[in-house]
């Protein structure tokens, strides 16, 4: 054997057997520092999810109203070639339903 | 007045697992107190192994708890608890050690007496290491497995500090049995590398 390896296990050896100290019982305060930390992660999380399902529904409505919007004929696409987009409601600035700006 | 000798320590009820965690699962604070006081020694002997030197010890098994219990709604029951939270702390404990990018370079200068008594008595002697020594062993093999890659770092830890089985690590880390082998032959390589350094000062 490689005297080199010979010596590495000797100092793994003797390391191995000098145990770390065994933990003792976790201290109430860093328990409750645990559940705190577990708790804020818990709220944060439902919080995050209510977020989510908000946005989710707001997209959805946004996505129905577009639709609409299309079907109705208050958003037309351009023709071919021209990559303005109008809104042809009656609010807008635009010449009225149904025409393209130039 | 009659001073009465302190009473011993109850023994710790043993807790139902299973039950404690369905109970954390419906947000129970109680219970979670009491898994984490349970599971408590075997998360912090797994942080102390494999600790980056500039980590807190509770801080990082404070993280480690944090995990088990984020984690709890995917904990299947077809593995033991114990085995799902020691996986969940080695990869911790090894994603530290990746954030723990700098590793100088360790030198004679940098060693304690002790540790480079140790030294010495590699060099000079055939004979295992004097009991005494055996604490400056620990430091040095901590500090020569410092200056390898996080992977090397645990499989080494794993297999010569802690004595665990091939299969015992293949269980905590995922890593397949070949790869495994091989990470640690690689890593003795490259330890071995480090400690003839360091003998070069002693027996040039």
């Amino acid at each position: 054997v490689n005297p080199l390896e010979k010596q590495l296990n000797r100092l793994l050896q003797a390391a191995s057997r000098a145990r770390p100290e065994e933990p003792l019982a976790a201290p109430d305060h860093w328990q409750a520092g645990v559940v705190a930390a577990w708790k804020a992660d818990r709220t944060g999380r439902e919080e995050g999810l209510i977020l989510r399902r908000f946005l989710r529904q707001a997209l959805l409505g946004a996505t129905l109203v577009a639709l609409a919007a299309i079907a109705f004929g208050y958003i037309t696409a351009d023709p071919p070639g021209d990559e303005t987009l109008l809104i042809n409601s009656p609010l807008s600035w635009n010449v009225g339903r149904g025409h393209y700006l130039p | 007045v009659v001073e009465l000798a302190p009473e011993p320590p109850a023994p710790r009820a043993l807790l139902d697992l299973g039950a404690c965690v369905q109970l954390v699962r419906q947000g129970d604070e109680e219970a979670a107190r009491a898994l984490t006081a349970q599971l408590y020694p075997l998360v912090m002997a797994i942080v102390r192994g494999h600790l980056p030197r500039r980590s807190g010890e509770e801080d990082l098994a404070q993280m480690v708890f944090v995990k088990v219990f984020a984690k709890l709604d995917q904990f299947s029951g077809t593995v033991p608890l114990t085995h799902w939270v020691s996986r969940i702390a080695v990869n911790t404990c090894l994603n530290a050690l990746q954030a723990e990018r700098i590793r100088p370079e360790l030198r004679w200068a940098d060693l304690s007496e002790d540790e480079e008594q140790v030294i010495a008595s590699l060099a000079t002697k055939d004979e295992e290491l004097e009991p005494g020594h055996q604490l400056a062993a620990r430091d040095l093999v901590e500090r020569l497995l410092e200056q390898l890659n996080p992977e090397d770092r645990l499989v080494l830890t794993l297999l010569h500090m802690e004595g665990r089985s091939v299969q015992e690590i293949r269980r905590l880390t995922n890593w397949n049995v070949s790869l495994i082998k091989v990470r640690a032959f690689r890593a003795r390589h490259k330890l071995r590398k480090h400690l003839a350094a360091l003998l070069k000062e002693v027996q040039p």
